[in-house]
């Protein structure tokens, strides 16, 4: 994990004071609401329906036991007792008043942490690969580049004000888990031919309301020109992207209008400039990087626990399944905290399991914390003689529902409980769903299928990128959800493919069921839900919901 | 027009009053003939040699939409050049700065104008502006209060604000 010197910790307080002062000249009056949006957007503080929002940033979603308390403790001093983890691996809280939230964040600072870049017009938080270091389908650690490109972008003096939010991803695994394709610029790390890291980089991908598919820029590019390509694709970026119309701002607008070829032509351009004035990453740069995330784990001489260990219980064994995976050193073991108990929305923790969650960590883990794009949580290294353990302790709470990779493992927005930009609820459509589908052995047999449902075109469910999707739509002051299917985040990345009419509220579940009726009727041995409908097409899914009830 | 600018004193930054008029795109400029004037650099790129040929000083105001990459030498000659601000959101100033000093090894001052706000002052003097106007939204004490408030070593590692 990188620890921050002096001049990270110097910089930190400065700029919690510049917001103290940012926050105070607006409440007393000196500051317009307009002015002080767009500074307090960019220390993390939105406007939401009931209360601001502040979202905490975690670089590239890791996090220590030691960060965990002082996320709980801010939970529960400033909050009401939860935090809810997002898609881009960061914390929200829902409910601190606008005047606390610089003490809050002073207690975040204390521990690393704080909220700068989480929104705003801006380079957004740095997403990554929340099994990075432990998993066997490892090329390279992203996380030493990751952090790289964190301090190249904040404060950035040149692109704090884009024409539109900027997020970068990057990964380094064969399996991509950080959905790179549908990021402004997704970065793919791997080497070349003589073992050097070098950067497959992606432009111009995205959801929201016009979701595309990201398109190859640069193949192999040097780790050493990370940085002066980051900053002339940026630079193009920020002096041609639309600024007349907030819909047509991202990059991936730019990118389409222009095409990819003249689009790279100006970047090449600019990037001749950028390499000579630019920092050129040095061997010594990474070096001393990558010496903050290695890790040494001795293999241990155990018996690999598999999954159908004999002599213990069946709730024991169907979590080890589900929500465990190989370890790229042998006797220890991946481990995914699910939050998604259908206790409570998906993605929200209290402060009594964060509180847990970091002991366990401790215990278990060196104080090692993941968030996940799927708004849950990973122990990375745990060794396997204390799976049981932990498996107990995470049950005690809630948090080890077999789940992980199941249906019920959906991405869900804050929706209309929350949002201010929201046409529909999300939360209903989340419990209506697990109320139906409660039966892990079913869950099980349908294998990963992935439900994702958003509030609003804006789509911070994902919905575009799920098997099943699932929109919220406003007719005339009633909700109505608009399902889509076949859509992938991970390489190869698709947008999905809209069913048919949009259905009542009170039909989702029915509907979602005989989408999956479909699916497990028509599958072949082996197939996945997109192998099935690739295979026979939307219409079998399509004559099914909408059948009328028989 | 008032600017704060940049000085070799201890204290960094002086209040002053600019030499520069600005001249609109439509304004007849032949009864200014010898104050210092500032003209977009749309007019003076519709006739280079009228401006060329000018004895008296003048400059150019670069706005959101310019195209920088290629310029031609007298603009590069000019003792300072205005970076037009029409919103303070709008950023596209900031990458005609860099373009500017990076690209082009630009020395001379550049002046940010327009609409001006202290919380901004930092993020361009980091990329290159050495002067920036007082518009009245701030004043010029509460100004120099927000300059260097996200101060960093000058030889800080890769954060970007530091390069400069
Ligand atoms: S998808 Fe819409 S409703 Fe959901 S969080 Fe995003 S903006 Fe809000």
């Amino acid at each position: 994990m990188y620890q921050y010197d002096e001049h990270d910790r110097a910089l930190l307080k400065k700029r919690l004071a510049q917001f103290r002062d940012q926050t105070h000249r607006y409440l007393a009056g000196g500051l317009s609401a307009d002015e002080y949006k767009q500074l307090r957007l960019r220390n993390g503080v939105y406007e939401q329906l009931h209360a601001p929002m502040l979202r905490v940033a975690i670089p590239y979603g890791m996090f220590t036991s030691d960060q965990m308390r002082s996320l709980a403790k801010v939970a529960d001093e400033y909050d009401r007792g939860f935090g809810h983890m997002t898609t881009r691996q960061n914390m929200q809280f829902n409910w601190i008043p606008l005047e606390r939230i610089p003490d809050a964040l002073e207690e975040l600072a204390e521990f690393q942490m704080h909220a700068i870049q989480t929104s705003g017009n801006c380079i957004r938080n740095i997403t990554s690969d929340p099994l990075a270091g432990a998993i066997g389908d490892e090329i390279e650690d992203p996380r030493p580049w990751c952090e790289l490109i964190r301090q190249w972008s904040t404060f950035h003096p040149e692109f704090n004000w884009l024409p539109r939010k900027f997020k970068i991803a990057v990964t380094g695994a064969r399996n991509d888990r950080a959905a790179i394709e549908v990021h402004d610029i997704g970065l793919r790390l791997r080497h070349d031919d003589n073992g050097e890291s070098v950067f497959d980089v992606w432009v111009g991908g995205g959801l929201g309301r016009t979701p595309v598919v990201g398109k190859l820029l640069r193949e192999g590019l040097a780790g050493a020109d990370l940085l002066t390509y980051l900053e002339a694709t940026l630079r193009v970026y920020n002096r041609a992207g639309r600024r007349d119309n907030l819909y047509k701002a991202r990059i991936k607008i730019l990118v389409n209008a222009l095409g990819i070829d003249a689009f790279r032509e100006q970047v090449d351009a600019e990037w001749e400039v950028t390499r000579k004035t630019v920092r050129t990453l040095e061997g010594v740069d990474i070096d001393r990087m990558r010496g903050f995330f290695a890790k040494t784990l001795e293999p241990q001489n155990l018996v690999a626990v598999t999954p159908a260990d004999s002599g213990q219980s069946p709730a024991y064994n169907g979590w080890l399944k589900q929500n465990t995976r190989e370890h790229k050193v042998p006797g220890y073991r991946v481990v995914l905290i699910s939050l998604k108990a259908a206790l409570r929305p998906a993605g929200d923790i209290t402060s009594e399991q964060m509180r847990l969650v970091a002991d366990l960590a401790d215990q278990y883990c060196d104080g090692d914390i993941r968030s996940t794009h799927d708004q849950n949580l990973v122990l990375a290294h745990v060794p396997v003689q204390h799976l049981k353990a932990l498996w107990g302790a995470l049950d005690a709470l809630e948090l080890a529902v077999p789940n992980i990779g199941t249906l019920a493992d959906m991405i869900v927005c804050p929706g209309l409980d929350f949002c201010s930009l929201a046409n529909a609820t999300s939360i209903s459509i989340w419990d209506q769903i697990n109320e139906r589908f409660d039966d892990l052995d079913y869950l099980h047999d349908l294998g990963d299928v992935k439900v994702r449902i958003s509030g609003c075109m804006n789509a911070c469910g994902h919905h575009h990128v799920a098997d099943i999707g699932i929109l919220g739509v406003d007719k005339k002051g009633v909700e109505w959800y608009q399902l889509t299917l076949g859509g992938r985040s991970t390489a190869g990345a698709r947008i999905g493919q809209r069913i048919g009419p949009a259905v009542a509220k009170a039909e989702v579940a029915e509907a979602v069921d005989r989408i999956l009726l479909t699916y497990t009727d028509l599958r072949e041995e082996g197939e996945t839900f997109v192998d099935t409908l690739d295979r026979v097409g939307l219409e079998p899914f399509k004559e099914r919901v909408y059948a009328v009830a028989a | 027009m008032q600017l704060l600018r940049r000085t070799d004193s201890a204290t960094g930054y002086q209040a002053e009053e600019s030499v520069w008029t600005l001249l609109g795109d439509e304004e007849e400029f032949s009864n200014r003939a010898e104050s210092a004037i500032a003209i977009s650099y749309t007019r003076y790129l519709a006739e280079p040699e009228l401006w060329n040929a000018r004895s008296a000083p003048w400059t150019v105001v670069i706005d959101p939409t310019a195209e920088l990459l290629d310029v031609i030498p007298e603009l590069l000659a000019r003792e300072e050049i205005l970076v037009a601000f029409p919103a303070y959101t709008d950023g596209r100033g900031y990458s005609h700065a860099a373009t500017l000093r990076q690209h082009h090894g630009y020395k001379g001052g550049l002046i940010a104008i327009g609409d001006i706000r202290r919380d901004q002052l930092d993020f361009m003097r980091h990329s290159g502006f050495t002067a920036f106007e007082v518009t009245g939204n701030d004043s010029v004490a509460d100004m120099l209060t927000s300059l260097g408030e996200l101060e960093m070593p000058a030889d800080h590692r890769l954060y970007s604000g530091a390069a400069l």
